[in-house]
């Protein structure tokens, strides 16, 4: 049974993109374009990691994070925020409040993101 | 020989008459001129008994200016005291003179005198007055001129002068009213600020009396930044009034600059920077990303090398215009004082060790030696921002790398009073001296000009960026030498952690074994 991953980002490019990555090392994968969405799937998919972007409609990173850490069925998950966001400050407020790390993602091409996965969830084939 | 008193008296007046530094003479009834003394001979040119007998009435010369009339007046008994200017018996010269007209009683003894007459030569002194009375509105105009406010306060805190712009900046309080020397009609200003004002509109965020107080007291300038007042931002400068000449503090000059419009450009900037950097960081992560992805698993797929060359190019292209974004970035925060500094304790030497081992694959595909030169005794822990310290150690590292051909790059380390200086040095191409003094300003490489610039070798931000962080952390990153074709030397001085410092960081350190860690 391969790992099971949930990818929450509303830009198609980049998720496409990270959807590539992980597929490639064997990880499974689903997708949601906003918080909301990637909230409402973390309960039904029950991922082994949640990826989740902080700039995203409807329910932003680190709203969905807060939902996410308060709901029985899915706090246990790790989630590693990912952003491009300028503001460190918004980052590190996602660690205290339960994220595992948060990603730069321009700071990391393809291998970058990989070894942080990895150190999550080692790959399965 | 016995004197009287009464002539006792008149030799006294005698010696008054002729001796005094006025000009007197009198008049008779008829206005004719009955005494003359040597002082009036000496301002008028007339000798005493060329004088005594003209009819003063009758001269052109006091006709000219009127002097006619209000000696007729004079004589009637109306005193009188005027200032005339006429040209004097000197060369083109024009004299001013003031006049005294005392009636004097018939004592019914001579009946001669009717009008004494004290005349005074006060060109000197109106031409003093004058000057004085320009430089004091040339003045009053540069200082209404400013665009800075200006009050000048005396040894009490009072008031004794404020300019236009100080009334504007408080009369008006919006920042869109800037500078007043935008037509603004401030006649209706007047009277309306003053430092009493001033003060209580200031009060609270500044003891303005005290801060005055504090400047004349210490002799001292006093600058107090950003103070806010309703929606404007001011920056408040005081500096003591010393007379040089007695060394006695008069009082304090209070200069306030409205810097609201610089603010409020800062943050937008600094918005402008945050969203910019996202919008553009997300595309090139995704080129970046790709790039990497066709190198990582699909070279095999591509038999044109042409291709394989074009794929890495469009990735390394990437690369760098995300580094641009970032330096950019961090110099925006940097510029604002916005970039905060974390405080840990860390070893310098195994940090060096990390940055130089990142730098392996790029220092071997150069054939440079790339080496860490272990001090003889362990250095203590420095006590700065870890992941800063390594952002310019990169920065130093990879500038040697970059302009080094052969040869290597050497770090080595050096404990100063209270820090630990790294040496950077390189077997490079060396820099010109007359590009050393522009080394550390922004944009700026060795060697280069607009037109030359050698893109390809950065922004030019680098050491713009390392110094100031270096800086904010308690440090600073110099230039140690340079000689061209020889190479160059770099350092950065950290600050040395103290105990207490070093005991918080072994706490925390078994804090995070006791909870499992986080990573």
């Amino acid at each position: 049974m391969s790992q099971k991953i949930l990818l929450v980002e509303d830009d198609e490019l980049m998720a496409r993109m990270y959807m590539r990555i992980l597929s490639y090392e064997g990880y499974t994968l689903e997708t949601a374009a906003n918080g909301q969405a990637g909230y409402e799937k973390a309960k039904t998919f029950q991922p082994n990691l949640i990826l989740l972007d902080i700039m995203m409609p409807v329910l932003n990173g680190l709203q969905a994070l807060e939902k996410l850490k308060k709901d029985p069925q899915t706090q246990a998950c790790p989630v590693i925020m990912l952003t491009n966001l300028a503001d460190k400050a918004e980052a590190e407020l996602a660690l205290q409040n339960g994220a595992l790390k948060y990603v730069i993602k321009s700071d990391y091409d393809s291998d970058g993101l990989l070894s942080i996965v990895r150190e999550v969830l080692p790959a399965t084939d | 020989m016995e004197v009287s008193d009464s002539s006792l008296a008149t030799l006294l007046y005698e010696d008054v008459f002729v001796h005094s530094p006025f000009g007197i003479y009198t008049l008779g009834v008829n206005g004719v001129i009955t005494s003359f003394n040597p002082k009036m001979a000496e301002l008028s040119g007339d000798k005493p008994e060329n004088a005594i007998g003209l009819n003063a009435l009758e001269l052109n010369s006091y006709k000219n200016v009127g002097l006619d009339q209000l000696f007729i007046k004079g004589i009637a008994g109306e005193p009188f005291e005027t200032e005339v200017e006429y040209a004097s018996h000197l060369a083109n010269k024009k004299t001013i003179r003031h006049y005294r007209g005392i009636p004097i009683q018939d004592r019914g003894v001579t009946g001669q005198a009717r009008l004494l007459l004290i005349v005074e030569d006060i060109t000197q002194r109106k031409l003093i007055e004058k000057e004085l009375k320009n430089e004091e509105a040339i003045l009053r105009a540069s200082i209404d001129g400013l665009s800075i406010g200006y009050v000048m306060t005396g040894a009490n805190n009072e008031q004794l002068l404020i300019n236009q712009a100080a009334e504007a900046i408080f009369t008006l309080d919006t920042p869109s009213a800037y500078p007043i020397s935008k037509a603004i009609d401030i006649s209706n200003l007047k009277g309306k600020v003053d430092i009493e004002f001033i003060r209580a509109a200031l009060s609270k965020n500044v003891d303005l009396a005290a801060e005055l107080r504090r400047s004349r007291e210490e002799r001292k300038n006093i600058i107090l930044k950003d103070i806010p007042y309703k929606l404007l931002h001011l920056n408040l400068h005081i500096s003591p009034i010393i007379n040089r000449t007695t060394d006695t503090v008069l009082g304090a000059a209070l200069l306030i600059q409205d810097i609201t419009e610089q603010k409020v450009a800062e943050r937008s900037r600094d918005e402008f920077f945050s969203i910019a950097s996202h919008e553009l960081r997300t595309p090139l992560t995704a080129i970046r990303g790709n790039t990497s992805l066709i190198q990582a698993h699909f070279m095999q797929d591509i038999e044109s090398q042409e291709v394989k060359d074009i794929v890495a190019d469009i990735h390394n292209a990437s690369l760098r215009l995300i580094d641009i974004v970032n330096d950019f970035l961090d110099m925006s925060r940097l510029e604002q004082g916005r970039l905060q500094y974390k405080r840990e304790a860390f070893d310098i030497v195994e940090l060096c060790d990390n940055v130089v081992k990142e730098y392996d694959v790029t220092g071997s595909q150069k054939k440079l030696l790339l080496e860490v030169i272990k001090p003889d005794v362990a250095l203590p822990m420095v006590f700065a921002d870890k992941d800063r310290t390594r952002e310019i150690l990169t920065n130093l590292l990879g500038n040697g790398i970059k302009f080094t051909g052969q040869g290597g790059v050497k770090l080595s380390f050096e404990q100063l009073d209270g820090q630990i200086k790294i040496y950077v040095a390189d077997t490079g191409e060396g820099i010109p001296d007359e590009s050393k003094v522009l080394l550390f300003r922004k944009f700026q490489q060795a060697q280069s000009n607009l037109l030359t610039r050698d893109m390809s070798r950065g922004t030019g931000l680098g050491l713009y960026i390392s110094k100031m962080i270096a800086q904010g952390m308690g440090g600073d990153v110099v230039l140690e030498a340079s000689e061209v074709g020889e190479g160059s030397t770099f350092s950065v001085t950290i600050p040395i952690a103290a105990d207490m410092h070093v005991e918080q960081l072994s706490k925390s350190d078994s804090e995070t074994l006791q909870t499992g860690g986080q990573h």
